[in-house]
């Protein structure tokens, strides 16, 4: 099942996207949740499942605005070098702990939305990324038991501003422009999207292949990351985790071949779905 | 004027700081939240009303909350103080060093702060706390200060040996409930020079931090900004602006913080922001 945030005719709403089209959630919960937050926050996508058995779409999906799939999550953390073979190639050493910065979701723009290219920099890169949605609250849990807690699945573009990542021993800096990235287009339930050590990547940027991966290459997989990040906070229903980037980002061209106003970037997840967004002049 | 968010009688409210009680703002104003009343532009009608009114509350019955109960965004600022006559190598850092932290690593004023069941390196941080006021994108340095609501304090707790597990500092500053913001925020009117407030922590009364804002590499103005060059800041965001000297790892052996100590930290005229530790 694929679970969006939506708006359609000036209002927003929630739902699940079919091969024929959106269906409303709202009004169709005995919850009466009114975003997709509220409804993993009730533990409700089994419900949700049974209410849209049968039911008609209420909206072809080409007449509804693809919103972020969790407009107001409380956390984000995303990895940084977690690829082993982009490690290796960029000539560092495979970590030992995972390397996690956060980054606030007005950095994110969804699907089909426009990233604006940033004011104070030329060195505007992309970095195609599985995400991980939590489901249920936890701390403290095992890696064998981690994958229990998550939601589904969804598409990143973790953008970055390369010299701003610079600026001090963080990366938050350059992680955290205003739509810089990109999130969405939906998200795949886990039961729908399969194995998350075992998904395909590409990242195409105007129609050229840049990034071609599959998660299994991660040094530290998606379960791994929920345990290791559980340790030392509270993980929340829409907390999201994006596991990091493998080769082919545009830092890495010589010379590198920076976004810029015009471009489109698509980042594709087998079995998530395709996320698509481009770039537009600073204001 | 003393602006505080409380819980009491089993509701949120918000309010003014009057005579060691609260003249509740919740049920005077239509915002819902002090976050709101903030961005409402409504901090000289709060200061009329409280002026004409008898606090409502005790301090010592309530619950504290942080003063702005759910910000969008808190951006901390890593080593941004000098010691005392020091001379910065080729002029110290271009650049500050920014990182966020959730609201969800923060207990309340009063409230326990833990120390993680996987660490014994639980340092504090005593920092002012800037609150922005009203929305701003490219903020010239010369005006920032207008985009200040006011200052709280903070204690950007951290793990110490979480800091540099990876390459990033996230996870050794966003323990559960590892620092504290509060216990209220001051309006900005009340502080004439925010490079001249006096940042004093102690632990269980032993003084461990008594440093001057006057040592701040990065001033506040520059600092906002410089974040609002990479992002709007929006009503309610926090800015924690470092930390002068005597953190518990500046000691030899370094002095964590234990189960049983109480952390304060003053810093006037904002107030003292206490917080008992306690085993996660």
């Amino acid at each position: 099942m694929k679970l969006a945030s939506f708006a359609v005719a000036g209002r927003n709403g929630f739902g699940v996207v079919t091969d024929d089209g959106v269906i409303g959630l709202t009004g169709r919960l005995s919850g009466r949740q009114q975003t997709l937050r509220e409804l993993l926050e009730a533990n409700a996508i089994d419900e949700a499942r049974s209410a849209i058995e049968g039911v008609a779409p209420d909206y072809p999906l080409d007449k509804v605005e693809l919103l972020l799939p969790i407009p107001d999550p409380e956390k984000i953390y995303c990895v940084g070098q977690n690829y082993r073979e982009h490690i290796l190639e960029m000539g560092f050493e495979i970590p030992t702990s995972p390397s996690i910065f956060s980054r606030y979701i007005r950095t994110f723009v969804p699907h089909e939305g426009h990233m604006v290219m940033p004011s104070h920099s030329e060195e505007f890169d992309y970095e195609g990324e599985m995400t991980v949605v939590i489901g249920r609250p936890t701390r403290h849990v095992s890696t064998a038991d981690a994958l229990d807690y998550v939601a589904g699945y969804t598409v990143c573009n973790d953008g970055s501003i390369r010299d701003w990542q610079r600026t001090g021993p963080q990366v938050a800096p350059g992680k955290n422009w205003e739509r810089s990235g990109m999130l969405g287009p939906w998200i795949t339930t886990a039961d729908e999207a399969g194995d998350p050590a075992n998904m395909n990547l590409t990242t195409h940027v105007n129609g050229e292949l840049r990034q071609q991966s599959n998660t299994r290459d991660l040094v530290f997989p998606a379960a791994y990351l929920i345990s290791y990040i559980s340790t030392f906070i509270t993980l929340m229903p829409g907390d999201m985790i994006t596991t990091g980037s493998p080769a082919g980002v545009a830092v890495g061209f010589n010379p590198p071949k920076w976004l810029k106003p015009g471009d489109k970037v698509e980042v594709e997840i087998e079995n998530v779905g395709t996320l698509a967004a481009d770039v537009v002049a600073p204001e | 004027m003393k602006l505080i968010s409380y819980r009491h009688g089993g509701r949120e409210a918000y309010g003014v700081v009057k005579d060691g009680g609260i003249v509740d703002m919740s049920v005077r104003m239509d915002h819902p939240s002090l976050k709101q009343a903030i961005a409402g532009l409504s901090v000289g009608e709060m200061e009329k009303i409280a002026a004409n009114a008898d606090a409502d509350v005790s301090l010592d019955d309530i619950e504290y909350m942080f003063p702005i109960t759910t910000p969008e965004k808190i951006f901390c600022i890593g080593r941004n103080y000098r010691a005392y006559h020091e001379v910065l190598e080729d002029g110290g850092p271009k650049w500050p060093s920014i990182f966020p932290r959730y609201a969800s690593s923060f207990a309340p004023h009063g409230e326990a702060i833990y120390r993680p069941a996987v660490s014994d390196q639980l340092d504090y941080e005593g920092e002012i706390g800037v609150i922005i006021g009203k929305a701003g994108r490219h903020i010239p340095e010369e005006n920032a200060l207008d985009y200040v609501a006011g200052y709280t304090i903070i204690n950007e707790g951290t793990v110490r040996d979480w800091l540099k597990k990876g390459t990033q500092n996230s996870p050794g500053k966003n323990f559960h409930r590892s620092g504290a913001i509060g216990p209220w925020m001051v309006t900005r009117d009340e502080i004439d020079d925010s490079d001249a407030l006096q940042i004093k922590t102690t632990v269980s009364d032993e003084i461990r931090q008594d440093g001057g804002s006057d040592m701040m590499i990065f001033k506040i103005p520059f600092v906002i900004s410089h974040i609002s060059k990479i992002t709007w800041l929006e009503p309610g965001d926090m800015i924690a602006t470092g930390s002068p000297g005597g953190s518990a790892v500046e000691s030899d052996p370094p002095n964590w913080l234990k189960p049983g100590e109480t952390i304060s930290i003053n810093i006037e005229p904002i107030g003292t922001l206490s917080n008992p530790i306690a085993a996660e």
